[in-house]
């Protein structure tokens, strides 16, 4: 194909070049050909990024997230609690002086509860602080309540570094990203309440918005970078190769919930688990994006977080995975199942 | 999100396409930020990704973000355990231990406990199992090497380093005695007590064949010797860097004693060799 009919095919439809055109144009030596076809590459890229984050997105995703996430930061934070003096207060076990160490002597690692010194005060604003949560779960003044879920969630976490695990770094960057989109338009009581009143005049909660999207993709796209880590760092391990890592976690004493160690009679399957749980870990990050192989990683996603938190004790942080990966989920997919359901909208 | 929808639907795109730009840099300075947490934290390059990682330290203190996501990595080790004895005015004395299976629910707050005695080895670790005397050593004899040789730039370097891990190892000591000291203190206050003394304890993963030949996984026999924790042992001397096993000097087992007719576990769970043919077999 001649460099002038492939401007011209390319003047009727730009983003129509292919790869191999961008070769062929390169190797035809053509310098104006091999401008255009850059052009239209970037294009292309251009095209994909924007398709990508900044396509609308109905909410009702991340409504459905916004329950589940804010039930386990209610949770997470009811069980709090339970260890205020121990973790939290200042007269606790983890001194300031230890946690300015820790964060190299920066004060960037603020908490809101640093305010409150007395044992009274701490425990009324950790109150007011399980209301809000509370709140954010429900659907209530969303758009105030996600942004304070969130610097609580971050206020504990720096307060109670060195008693903290992965279900704490899950649920402070899920509640961000939901902060950020318009998790509050679907299945919450500011929609209910909207419906209710019927005021004329206002915009419906439940639309279409660029930030659902940015918050969605943003989700997904930091679940990715778990898994790549989490992924790769095992491939560091010798019991991931030989297959006995599984093993490691299911014989810790002090992690186990329930009795698996009937397996020491069947070790083929913990090496068929240790390995499946490998692979599909590594593979996350590039096949969940596909249509065809998203719902085997999801489902994997599933089986492997639950049965974890199951067997090792800690259900909270398997769940906040279900959770995570929930992002993957089409808002009109969620709505279907929802309405098939009959749960409100 | 399906790809048809997300690639065709050029109508739904939303934002003015100055809004597009704005947010474009935004998200790729924020993503480049994300992914250098992993590569800075637990390990990472000294010359690139360290340095970049320590730049943006407050951006992730402040959001909670920059994490390793090691999870169960390289290998699901071994857990940690601290004992304590505190003893109250009357003579009295209490025993406890954490995490404890029995007496901490729910199963959240037994998690934070075990992350905290986690924290407690690994802090233990980070002081007393690096050779930092030995390092600092070979490093003065190289950096006075090199100034003898006219290569007073490397030198300063190098010296510019041994500050540095000078820095790292006092720090260490402190975040120890603070932590440590912290649990002490709180010990103390709820248990109404005088003196308290802590303890350190390992223990190993039963491997299939204890388990088969009837071991249960809360055998002693998986726990190695406590080690006091508090009061703060002195640091060992130059080339006798201990493990948990050994423990530094001037330490002494009053609460575990080698139980009677001590059998070891019959075997290691990981053993060596296993590790070294799965490194080797990598190519």
């Amino acid at each position: 194909m001649s460099s002038k009919k492939r401007r011209k095919r390319s003047s009727v439809n730009p983003d129509s070049q292919s790869v191999e055109d961008y070769v062929a144009g390169q190797l035809n030596g053509s310098d104006a050909g091999f401008i255009a076809q850059m052009g239209n590459w970037m294009r292309h890229i251009r095209n994909a990024w924007n398709g990508f984050w900044f396509r609308k997105s109905m909410p009702h995703t991340l409504g459905l997230m916004r329950i589940l996430v804010g039930s386990m930061l209610v949770y997470t934070h009811v069980v709090w609690t339970l260890g205020l003096s121990a973790f939290l207060s200042p007269g606790g076990m983890i001194p300031d002086s230890y946690r300015y160490l820790v964060f190299d002597r920066s004060s960037s690692a603020w908490s809101l509860l640093d305010w409150f010194s007395t044992p009274g005060a701490l425990m009324t604003v950790h109150w007011v602080c399980v209301a809000v949560l509370v709140m954010f779960m429900l659907g209530l003044f969303t758009r105030v309540t996600a942004v304070f879920s969130w610097l609580i969630v971050v206020s504990y976490a720096n307060r109670a570094t060195g008693a903290l695990f992965g279900l704490d770094q899950i649920n402070a960057f899920l509640v961000m990203y939901l902060m950020i989109g318009n998790c509050g338009g679907a299945y919450s009581l500011d929609n209910w309440l909207r419906k209710r009143k019927g005021r004329a005049g206002e915009s419906p909660l439940m639309t279409s918005d660029v930030l659902t999207n940015v918050a969605t993709r943003l989700i997904q796209v930091h679940l990715c970078i778990v898994y790549l880590f989490a992924g790769t760092g095992k491939l560091q391990g010798s019991t991931w190769w030989n297959g006995e890592a599984i093993w490691g976690a299911l014989a810790s004493y002090e992690y186990q919930t329930m009795d698996m160690t009937w397996l020491a009679d069947y070790m083929w399957i913990v090496n068929l688990i240790t390995l499946v749980s490998i692979t599909w870990e590594l593979f996350y990050p590039f096949l969940i994006w596909h249509r065809l192989t998203r719902p085997v990683f999801i489902a994997l996603a599933v089986m492997i977080h639950l049965g974890i938190g199951a067997s090792m004790g800690m259900m909270t942080f398997g769940l906040i995975m279900v959770y995570a990966n929930m992002a993957f989920i089409e808002p009109a997919t969620t709505k279907r199942c929802l309405s098939y359901l009959r749960i409100a909208q | 999100m399906s790809e048809e929808t997300t690639m065709n639907d050029c109508e739904e795109i939303g934002w003015s396409s100055s809004a597009r730009t704005a947010a474009t840099i935004a998200l790729v300075a924020f993503l480049f930020v994300l992914v250098m947490g992993p590569l800075s934290n637990p390990v990472g390059s000294r010359d690139l990704t360290l340095p970049l990682g320590r730049t943006m330290s407050p951006f992730y203190q402040a959001t909670f973000l920059g994490h390793g996501y090691r999870f169960f990595a390289p290998d699901p080790g071994p857990s940690h355990i601290v004992t304590y004895v505190v003893k109250r005015e009357d003579g009295t004395v209490i025993q406890g231990s954490f995490p404890n299976r029995e007496s901490i629910s729910p199963r959240l707050l037994y998690h934070r406990w075990f992350m905290l005695s986690e924290t407690i080895y690994n802090e233990y670790v980070s002081l007393y199992a690096l050779p930092f005397e030995e390092v600092d050593r070979d490093l003065e004899a190289s950096a006075e090497a090199l100034k003898l040789a006219g290569r007073f730039s490397i030198a300063d370097s190098i010296n510019e380093e041994r500050a540095r891990n000078r820095r790292q190892f006092d720090d260490s000591r402190k975040r120890f005695d603070e932590l440590v000291g912290g649990v002490a203190s709180w010990l103390l206050k709820e248990n109404e007590g005088v003196e308290v003394e802590l303890f350190l304890l390992e223990r190993a993963i039963a491997s299939p064949l204890d388990v088969l030949t009837g071991i249960e996984l809360d055998d002693p026999r998986f726990l190695t010797d406590p080690e006091r924790i508090w009061p703060i042992p002195p640091l060992p001397a130059m080339g006798q860097i201990p493990s948990l096993e050994e423990g530094p000097p001037g330490t002494d087992s009053p609460l575990f004693e080698e139980p009677e007719g001590f059998v070891p576990p019959l075997s290691d769970p990981f053993p060596p060799e296993a590790a070294a043919d799965g490194e080797g077999g990598g190519s």
